[in-house]
Formats: structure tokens, C-alpha cells, sequence
């Protein structure tokens, strides 16, 4: 397996991991474990990139933060249930005790890599962070997420008078994002994700609210397919949205189970189509040194680690592809029909 | 009676409990049971209950869906559809009962997702605050009781 060529010009990035003070635990054998951040800094170390990456340091969310998305109620709950060691809270998942402090620093990291990226630390960041996020809606825990990681820096970007897209290549829909930001006009939400699948959100006719019609981007994808129709999507579906939003902010929901060899789903991308991915979206932003990914899905050790290593790559604008980008699935036709049923729900019909 | 009776299921013991309820209240009223499961991201399959993705095992839960939970209550001469849908239980029986104009929806007093967050397990308490239909929500019997739950 090969490693990464910085050349002379790649960017520094700044990487921010919650390994070392990891204490959440659903239960024992659960898939997202505490074993997939020791895996993301293995793949990016053993790529060469870990050199090339400058360590973030997090800082825990403060409740003024996390109660622009979720309600009081909600985490006073979560809260006592760490308190009280922790139990299930959906058939998917459950807090253990610690699990409270871990979720808070998951969400706090992201607010931190924004401050350090506004003080001209780095070119972007990559957030090795668990429990993921983009399933906890504003006053539900679910699909192993506590709190919305992504939607908690995003909602302080706004706060900011910052216009902030969201892009979620998770393989699942991120429903908690699309929810919360549903009626929002300063946020894009753009989710890539396997349909049919859990949690059955994310239809192509769901395209936002009232207040925000439009800045919600859904591209569902059959079973099999491969990046090539993610990048067309990127292209036909996602770039021309973008181009009318204009956002200052880039936001990465960058789950990795995608990836062919991840159980929880049966889309066959590459970490080679992660790179390509990343490549994609950076392009969208007018101005460098504003794209953040958090780490969501992707629950092979070995794809992930790859895969994460992959974007950071990326993300450096140096070429590392350890696995070539995969094409020739399925899911041209269902990202042309999803553009199409875009159009006619934006033309159209009351949702 | 107007619409199923709609039925969540997740083979607890207590879903169990209510899918026997609904078939007894059904062979009253001669009403279809619409039995709905949701499929999350992880199913207990596994050795002693143990979890596997439900991706990739999604005939085995079928299988196990129709045969082992909804079987019996057919045997007894109830009509009983099956639905698998994506998402959470609350999510899946709130908009199950409103697409298929249900009845009434059963559930348990709990399911396979233990009820940290109150007394009640979080399903059945979201559908009693939001579902559009009425609710019942069976009891777990008593383990020194020995006695279903009827209508009647």
C-alpha cells in the first residue's frame, strides 16, 4: 500500500482526535465502538500524513452552544442518564457512563476547529470524533448519535452571519441535520446516501421548508452503486445548488460506510472516491481554510481508516488514493431522476 | 371497525404480549392486524440476542418477522399483514398508522430499546402523546401472574 507524496505545496490540517479521552461505550460488540478512532489515526499514520497534520486541540461545547439545536429537556435527560451509568436508548443505542463527557467534546471539537481556522491555524480540518451526530434530531437520540455534531458548529457559524453548506456522504440519510435545519435559509444541506435504507428519511422531494425551500439536497442511491454516480451527482445535482447558495463555510458529515467493505450497507465505494469526494467539494468554496470534516459512519477498521486517511489527503491537496475510485454501478439514473424530482418540487407542489 | 388494527412489533416479549392483544380484539371485531416492524440499523439475530446489522440480513428478519412473531397469531385464524419499514419504532408506527388509516395501534408497554429515559419505554410513550389514533398500550404481565391481557 502506498504512501502519500505531500509535494511541496499541501496545506496544513489540522486534525483533532477524541481517542484519548474516549469513554463512550454502547455495548460490548456494537459496531460503532471505541476501536474507530485508534483506526482513523492508524490509516492516516500509516499513509505518512500524520507529519503533515497539525494537532487540534478540542474544548468541550458549552450549553449555550448545544441548545441552538437540541432542547433543554433533551440533554438535562442525556445528562442524567450518564449520571445514572448509562442504558439504551433506542434498539441502536445507548449511552454508557462517560458517555456524556465524550459526546460534549465530540461537539465542542467542531466549535474549536472553527476558531482555530479563523485565527489562520490551518487550510481545513478533520475531526476523528465519536459518537457520531447526524441521526440526533433536536430532542431524540438515535442510529448511534447523541448529539448533532456538525449541526452544532453549523448553528455557530450562523450565529456568526455565516452562510454554511453541509455536505453528508454518510450512507445513511442524515435526518437530525435535515430536521434541524429544515426552515433555516443559512444553511445547504446536501446528503448523498443508499435508498431504501435506515432511517427512511431523505427522499429527492424533500427539498426544505417554507423558510428555506431549496437548501435541502437529497440524492438517494440504489444498492451497488459506485462513486462515479456520487460525482455525478456532485456535478449535476449538488454544484448547481451550491452555486446559488454561496456559502462561506464548508461542513463535512464524512461517514465512510459508503465503502465496500462496511457491513452496515451495500453501496461500493473506494476510499479512492472519498479523495475524489473531497476533492469536489473544496472546489466549491470561493475562499480556502474554511472546510471542517467530522467523522459520522463507517464501521470497517481497515476501509475506515483508509478512507479517513484518504480525505485528509484531500483535504491537503495531495494525491493519495490507496484504492482507485470505483465506477460502474448503479445510480447514474437514480441521481438524474433525483435532479429531476428536484426541479418539479421546487417548480411545483406544496410539500 | 373502520382500518386495521396496527401492531408494533419487535419480538420482545412485550411485543409479543400486545401483537396476542390486537389478535384477540381483532377476532371481536373481525378487523385485519397490520402488524409493522421497524428496521433500524441493527436487529437482535445474533446468539442469545446479540446484535447484527440489518443490512444484509434483511431476509432472515423477514423470515423470523413472519414466522416466529406473526405466525402463531395466524394460526389462530387472525388476518394478519406484515410491513418492515426504516426507522425508529416511534417514526415507523406514527407514520404507519397514518398511511394505512389504522384503527387503533397497539404496543407494548416496552420493547427491545429499554426505557431509560422514563417509565415508560420511549415508543409507546411518543405514540401516546402523538399519534393521531388511539393508543393502547399492553402491560407486561407478571411474571408470578401467569394472565394475558384482554380486551374485553
Amino acid at each position: 500500500m502506498g504512501r502519500a507524496d505531500s509535494g511541496d505545496d499541501s496545506g496544513v490540517i489540522l486534525f483533532g482526535s477524541l481517542s484519548g479521552m474516549d469513554r463512550h461505550s454502547n455495548w460490548p460488540g456494537h459496531p460503532e465502538g471505541p476501536g474507530r478512532l485508534p483506526a482513523v489515526e492508524a490509516g492516516i499514520r500509516e499513509a505518512g500524513l500524520g507529519d503533515l497534520t497539525a494537532p487540534l486541540t478540542g474544548r468541550p461545547a458549552r450549553r449555550d452552544e448545544l441548545v441552538r439545536v437540541h432542547s433543554e429537556v433533551y440533554l438535562d435527560a442525556l445528562a442524567a442518564l450518564d449520571r445514572a451509568g448509562g442504558g439504551e436508548l433506542d434498539p441502536d443505542t445507548a449511552m454508557s457512563g462517560g458517555s456524556w463527557e465524550t459526546a460534549v467534546a465530540a461537539a465542542g471539537m467542531g466549535l474549536a476547529a472553527v476558531e482555530a481556522l479563523e485565527r489562520g491555524e490551518g487550510e481545513a480540518a478533520f475531526l476523528a470524533v465519536r459518537p457520531p451526530g447526524h441521526h440526533a434530531t433536536a430532542s431524540q437520540a438515535m442510529g448511534f448519535c447523541l448529539l448533532n455534531n456538525v449541526a452544532v458548529t453549523a448553528a455557530a457559524l450562523v450565529a456568526g452571519g455565516h452562510r454554511v453548506l453541509i455536505l453528508d456522504w454518510d450512507v445513511h440519510h442524515g435526518n437530525g441535520t435535515q430536521e434541524i435545519f429544515w426552515n433555516e435559509p443559512q444553511v445547504l444541506y446536501v446528503s448523498t446516501h443508499q435508498w431504501p435504507a435506515y432511517p427512511g428519511t431523505g427522499r429527492a422531494a424533500e427539498v426544505g421548508g417554507a423558510g428555506a425551500r431549496g437548501l435541502t439536497v437529497n440524492v438517494p442511491l440504489p444498492p451497488g452503486s459506485t462513486g462515479d454516480a456520487a460525482r455525478l451527482a456532485m456535478e449535476k445535482v449538488v454544484a448547481p445548488a451550491v452555486e446559488s447558495f454561496v456559502p462561506d463555510w464548508l461542513l463535512i458529515s464524512a461517514g465512510f460506510d459508503a465503502h465496500r467493505q462496511d457491513p452496515m450497507a451495500d453501496l461500493a465505494w473506494t476510499a479512492g472516491d472519498f479523495a475524489d469526494l473531497t476533492r469536489d467539494a473544496s472546489s466549491l468554496l470561493a475562499r480556502p481554510g474554511r472546510t471542517v470534516a467530522f467523522l459520522e459512519g463507517g464501521y470497517d477498521l481497515g476501509a475506515l481508516g483508509l478512507s479517513s486517511a484518504a480525505t485528509v489527503a484531500a483535504l491537503m491537496g495531495v494525491a493519495y488514493r490507496p484504492e482507485a475510485p470505483s465506477s460502474g454501478g448503479p445510480g447514474w439514473e437514480a441521481v438524474l431522476a433525483a435532479g429531476r424530482i428536484r426541479e418539479r418540487q421546487l417548480r411545483g407542489g406544496e410539500q | 371497525m373502520e382500518g386495521p388494527i396496527l401492531v408494533g412489533v419487535d419480538g420482545s416479549p412485550e411485543s409479543r404480549e400486545a401483537l396476542a392483544w390486537a389478535a384477540s380484539l381483532a377476532q371481536i371485531t373481525g378487523a385485519t392486524v397490520l402488524a409493522v416492524h421497524a428496521v433500524g440499523l441493527l436487529e437482535k439475530l445474533g446468539p442469545e440476542g446479540s446484535s447484527v446489522p440489518s443490512a444484509g440480513h434483511l431476509e432472515e428478519i423477514r423470515d423470523v418477522f413472519e414466522t416466529t412473531w406473526c405466525e402463531p397469531v395466524r394460526l389462530e385464524g387472525v388476518s394478519v399483514e406484515m410491513q418492515m419499514r426504516y426507522g425508529t419504532p416511534a417514526d415507523v408506527v406514527l407514520s404507519a398508522a397514518e398511511q394505512e388509516s389504522a384503527a387503533v395501534v397497539v404496543v407494548g408497554s416496552r420493547g427491545t430499546g429499554r426505557a431509560s429515559l422514563g417509565g415508560l419505554g420511549s415508543t409507546s410513550n411518543r405514540l401516546a402523546m402523538s399519534c393521531p389514533v388511539p393508543v393502547v398500550i399492553v402491560p407486561t404481565p407478571h411474571p408470578d401472574d401467569g394472565r394475558s391481557a384482554q380486551p374485553g
